[in-house]
């Protein structure tokens, strides 16, 4: 497989238009790696990208991340060599339900929800398995969601990583609970614990100065759920601002924190807006650190993308959702993403299918390799359209930041239920627009053909009995259960909660714990209960 | 419309991607229905006794994170038990043979993901049409 960072060792010139212009096209037409006219200023927030990428140089592809996980420990790491079998290079591992809620999968409520929306996972030996179908050191970064549960899944990551002396590769966890209160729904305690665990995760990160994103602040789960992107992008870089405040407030470097935030941003409706959205977004938040916490442009880190490329998909024709994907990525590449998953074409209708997920990677490989998407860097500026769009975007966004900003921040606008009226005010402008015939949605509201809806099926099918799996791992953590030592392990999640109840980082005693053999859910319920003693103390 | 049409929505599991069921919650109400959204999480048994508590017409249930059946299933048993033969509309993701099964136990209507919504509403209506009628 191609490697993306083979020109890091190129001298070039980074301020005009990179190395000689490739002609690697069936015309040998000459194609730059840049096409800006001026000069690049040090004070502009797209300059400083410019300036870092093309010192990479072409192609500026971002890395092909997946996010998957179903089933069993076991049935996920078979699912992971597949993928990276197929040239994925990075991994967002999907935890089901009960983990990300902090729930074991024999606690009634997890029934009928272990192992379907992700992998169950509910200690640091399920994560090892999980781990044994990637060679850790050779992937460019791994990472999970783990919210509202970021100390436990972040102390699992790292600490498998150690084991297979694989430090050095990146993270990319997700561990934004802020949304989850209004966006997502697996919020589990009140938005300030959750601030807590989510800074401890990266103040972690920089005190032991692990590489790659401890955080991802997302506006996808918000324009999902009816805020629209723009709004959705507002909500984001607020609640990025709540994250940066509490950890300047413990007295971090504020240009250490950015070094580990990454952001994601979704648009899936219009590829010029999804393009726009990345570089515009790239702006706005140079332009509001440079503004809030007084640190110019040219001593912020480079921001950080990340996308999951969706289009208007169907369950009625999914093979169809093969070229809406695609142009999603496209779009994004086109925007200068950094971190891409593809949609599965059958996620309308299921946690994809490996022919789906494969697919997906190749989905993303295809346009980053081939047809000169990712020759050039930033290809659409100087588009009087995008320029256009990015003021529109950048306006917008602005004032939804600002209007967070005025009200209190992040934190206080969910208490209000401000943010929740914002995706109230936004929800159903699609589903309008398609009823109103304002937009076209192939095969639903145009060019009908319900005769021939098997042509675009795919092979997408049920691959695994949940039953089963519920089954298999609840046998699994009954004996995970008897096999530990229960007065070390007792011990260990006294520091947890302990941690909790004061102020010490909560992830050295919970990756003690999980060495220990606790589980996801033990953890956190010292974590709750300590946080109860805390307040009351 | 009639005032008197009053419909319960809920999510089931853990799922707490709400955007389907909040929006099917207000094509009710702007249609007139009184309805009553329960929001996530909620058990079969709490739907049922809630609705009964309500004098619900019809039930809308919704779950995207699998395992809707297996819900289902339960929420249709628990009316049979308390006596309430209130009919259930389900939403959400679910494998084909986990909708037959639920059409079997007695779920009144399915509805995949991009059901037009004023197909959902007509549903309800026609659903709550047969509970007046009784």
């Amino acid at each position: 497989m191609q490697s993306f960072a083979h020109g890091a060792e190129r001298e070039m010139d980074t301020r005009r238009s990179g190395p000689e212009p490739s002609t690697a096209n069936d015309g040998r037409v000459p194609i730059r790696a840049f096409y800006a006219e001026e000069p690049v200023l040090d004070e502009s927030p797209l300059s400083a990208w410019h300036r870092e990428r093309l010192r990479l140089g072409p192609p500026f592809r971002p890395k092909a991340m997946v996010y998957t996980g179903i089933g069993t420990p076991e049935d996920t790491a078979r699912r992971l060599k597949l993928l990276f079998d197929v040239g994925a290079e990075s991994l967002l591992l999907a935890w089901d339900l009960p983990a990300q809620l902090g729930l074991d999968p024999d606690h009634e409520l997890a029934y009928a929800q272990v192992g379907r929306a992700g992998v169950s996972c509910a200690t640091l030996d399920d994560w090892r398995t999980i781990a044994s179908g990637v060679d850790l050191r050779r992937i460019d970064s791994i990472g999970t969601l783990a919210n509202s549960v970021g100390h436990i899944g972040t102390s699992m990551v790292r600490t498998v990583l150690e084991e297979r002396q694989a430090a050095q590769t990146k993270l990319v966890m997700q561990n934004d609970p802020l949304k989850e209160f209004t966006a997502r729904g697996t919020e589990i305690c009140t938005p300030e614990q959750a601030l807590r665990i989510a800074c401890d995760c990266v103040a972690q990160a920089v005190d032991m100065d692990w590489p790659g994103y401890a955080i991802t602040v997302c506006s996808n789960h918000y324009d999902v759920a009816g805020a629209g992107p723009l709004t959705a992008t507002g909500l984001a870089l607020a609640n990025a601002v709540a994250y940066v405040d509490e950890l300047v407030e413990r007295g971090y470097d504020v240009r250490a924190v950015l070094s580990k935030m990454m952001f994601f941003l979704n648009e899936r409706s219009d590829i010029f807006v999804q393009a726009s959205l990345f570089r515009t977004t790239r702006v706005l938040w140079s332009d509001l650190v440079a503004k809030r916490y007084g640190v110019p442009v040219r001593d912020q880190p480079v921001v950080a993308m990340m996308g999951y490329a969706h289009g208007l998909e169907s369950p009625d024709e999914p093979l169809v959702n093969v070229p809406r994907v695609t142009l999603s990525v496209t779009g994004s590449m086109l925007g200068g993403v950094d971190y891409l998953c593809a949609a599965g074409y059958d996620e309308a209708l299921r946690t994809p299918s490996a022919d789906a997920a494969a697919m997906a990677v190749r989905t993303l490989q295809v346009v980053g390799m081939e047809q000169g998407v990712t020759s050039s860097l930033d290809p659409l500026s100087g588009s009087a359209k995008i320029q256009a769009i990015d003021e529109h975007v950048y306006t917008t966004v602005d004032a939804v930041v600002a209007d967070i900003l005025e009200r209190g921040g992040g934190v206080e606008c969910i208490h209000s239920g401000y943010v929740a009226g914002l995706i109230d005010q936004g929800r159903g402008t699609r589903e309008g627009q398609l009823d109103r015939g304002e937009r076209t949605w192939v095969g639903v509201n145009a060019v009908r053909a319900d005769a021939h809806r098997g042509l675009f099926k795919g092979q997408s099918q049920r691959e695994l009995d949940f039953e089963q799996t519920e089954h298999e791992v609840r046998a699994r953590l009954q004996a995970h259960r008897r096999a530990r030592h229960t007065t070390s392990l007792r011990r260990a999640l006294v520091a947890v909660e302990g941690a909790a109840a004061g102020t010490v980082n909560l992830l050295p005693p919970t990756r003690e714990a999980l060495l220990e053999g606790a589980t996801v859910q033990e953890l956190m319920e010292a974590t709750m209960s300590g946080f109860t003693r805390g307040s009351s103390s | 419309m009639s005032a008197t049409r009053r419909v319960l929505v809920a999510k089931v599991g853990l799922d707490g991607h709400d955007v389907g069921a909040r929006l099917v919650a207000q094509r009710l109400r702007d249609a007139g229905f009184e309805t009553i959204y329960l929001g996530k999480r909620n058990r079969s048994a709490d739907i049922a006794a809630t609705a009964v508590q309500e004098d619900a017409d019809v039930i809308g249930i919704s779950c995207l994170s699998g395992g809707l059946g297996h819900f289902a299933v339960m929420l249709t048993e628990a009316l049979e038990h308390s006596g309430a033969p209130i009919p259930v509309l389900t939403g959400g993701i679910a494998e084909p043979e986990e909708v037959e099964a639920m059409l079997r136990a007695g779920i009144r209507r399915h509805f995949g993901p991009g059901t037009p919504l004023d197909e959902v509403v007509g549903a309800f209506a026609d659903a709550a049409a047969t509970m007046c009628d009784r």
